[in-house]
């Protein structure tokens, strides 16, 4: 294998050119050429790492063969080194305009010839390299404000979704993600038995909503390629994206990138729906929560006042045989009973008294039952059993 | 594309001059610069020799048109052919043809007189007819005459 550099000599005079190519023929892999018009013409001229252009040459002229050199986008880095009899900074000038690197008149030194080559050749090369790393550094910052777009479109949903206080509302916002990232699709949202399906465009058809019972009923296989389409199952979330068929191609590595990140990106977005939807029910569980422990203390104040209420009573009705038995024992001696009669009024009174009393304390059982079974709900309020 | 040369079949014909006998004719020629342009054959007196040959053809190839052309009064075609010898002279270390034709060379032909232009011609054929004579004394293993 040749491992020397490839230069491109263009010179008219024969012996010249011979001369040339004898004296640098065990430095450098020399290619000849009888005019510029035969070197445009080589298809293997942007191979070179160096052009030794002789200025007065028939046809076209070496600074008119450096220009369109220059012109030519896979040849426009070849450094030029124009070989001329003038030696007049003039002439010089003519040829840096014309877009040559170096500058040698005839006849040459040849140390300061191979000097000149070995450099020029060094400085194309670090210039290709640099242009290369440019390139390269300007495509890896375009992928990297791509990603920064894709990034603030998954925080954006991350945003949006707290927000979100039901699974219609997740499921839009979750949709409008997907459209920024140019993708469209359905999605499907279970909780507590109940589910919602929503479109980001149009109604989801039959075929989409078997594909989403499909996804569904393989919770574990996380992104299935359905056709030209992709599917995310995460549990209580389902997916299916349209038109993101997972395909992998080496011709098109750049498209390549941006379907992996794409359905990275989808991935976060669903996983992120995951965990709303989760939230969203633990909130769900607390507001019920809530609602039970203020029914619970409103019933215990309720049941204070019964109480309450229940002694009044029950003090009332005892005043009112006790009142009943002096107003007896007052007009006794008015009546003109018998001792026997007297007695048998003032059992009548007791005993009646004990009834009511009894009635009073009968009502009091289902107050303690209720108590009882406050005392029952109230843990189970704090600890509620999801449904 | 054009290969690059291969050894010189003239420099090397039977009868030639043997190597360190081309050198020192070479050394002692005052109308080249062999010191100078044996670097260039590194050292190789032979193939220097073969090129010297291969320009004394293209010289004597040239020379009826040069003085065609200097009769006539043919100042483009005498540029040209001035710019063409003077590039392959120089190259080649014969100086004193590099030089006339660098002086036929020299500005615009256009503002010269004839008799200048003549006399140029002149001097440029005269150059390349000692280089035809010295170059024979070498190829004969003699001491080539000064001029």
């Amino acid at each position: 294998m040749n491992d020397r550099p490839a230069i491109a000599i263009a010179d008219d005079e024969a012996i010249t050119r011979d001369l040339l190519a004898q004296a640098l023929g065990d430095r450098f892999d020399v290619r000849t050429f009888a005019s510029g018009q035969a070197v445009l013409d080589h298809r293997g001229a942007h191979d070179v790492g160096l052009l030794l252009l002789d200025v007065g040459m028939p046809g076209l002229s070496g600074y008119e063969t450096c220009r369109a050199l220059r012109a030519r986008p896979d040849q426009a880095d070849v450094p030029v080194i124009f070989v001329s009899v003038h030696a007049l900074t003039e002439e010089r000038l003519l040829g840096y305009a014309a877009g040559g690197n170096d500058y040698v008149t005839k006849p040459f030194d040849l140390d300061e010839l191979i000097a000149k080559i070995t450099v020029a050749i060094e400085t194309g090369r670090r210039t290709r390299q640099l242009a290369l790393d440019a390139q390269r550094m300007g495509e890896a910052a375009l992928v990297t404000a791509e990603m920064m777009g894709e990034v603030g479109v998954v925080l954006e949903f991350q945003r949006a979704i707290t927000g979100c206080r039901d699974p219609e509302a997740l499921a839009d916002a979750a949709l409008e993600a997907l459209g920024g990232f140019g993708l469209d699709g359905c999605m499907r949202l279970r909780q507590r038995g109940s589910s919602c399906t929503r479109a980001a465009s149009g109604a989801v058809s039959a075929l989409e909503s078997s594909l989403l019972d499909h996804l569904e009923a393989r919770p574990d296989a996380r992104i299935v390629t359905l056709g030209t389409n992709l599917g995310f199952s995460y549990g209580d979330v389902t997916l299916l994206v349209r038109s993101l068929a997972w395909t992998r191609s080496p011709t098109a590595p750049q498209t390549v990138d941006a379907m992996s990140r794409a359905r990275d990106n989808v991935a976060l977005i669903v996983e992120g729906a995951l965990a709303r939807l989760k939230a969203m029910a633990d909130e769900d569980d607390a507001r019920h929560l809530v609602v039970a422990q203020r029914l619970i203390a409103a019933t215990r104040a309720a049941l204070h006042d019964l109480e309450e209420a229940a002694r009044v009573v029950h003090g009332d009705l005892d005043a009112v045989f006790e009142t009943a038995r002096e107003d007896f024992e007052y007009l006794f001696p008015q009546l003109g009973l018998t001792s026997e009669q007297e007695e048998r009024l003032t059992e009548i009174v007791e005993r009646q008294r004990a009834r009511g009393l009894d009635v009073v304390a009968r009502g009091r059982l289902a107050e303690r039952r209720l108590q009882q079974l406050l005392d029952q709900m109230e843990p189970a309020a704090l600890s509620p059993a999801r449904a | 594309m054009n290969r690059p040369p291969s050894v010189n079949e003239g420099a090397r014909a039977p009868g030639a001059p043997d190597a360190a006998a081309t050198a020192q004719a070479l050394a002692a020629w005052p109308a080249i610069d062999a010191t100078w342009c044996m670097r260039w054959f590194r050292g190789d007196a032979i193939r220097y020799l073969g090129f010297l040959i291969r320009l004394r053809a293209m010289l004597e190839a040239l020379l009826p048109e040069l003085h065609q052309a200097g009769q006539a009064g043919e100042r483009a075609t005498l540029q040209r052919l001035a710019h063409e010898i003077q590039g392959a002279a120089a190259n080649l270390g014969a100086v004193h043809v590099a030089a006339a034709a660098a002086t036929l060379n020299a500005g615009p032909l256009d503002s010269l007189d004839a008799t200048t232009l003549e006399s140029r011609v002149a001097a440029l054929s005269e150059a390349i007819d000692a280089f035809g004579r010295g170059l024979a004394a070498v190829e004969a293993g003699q001491p080539p005459a000064a001029g």
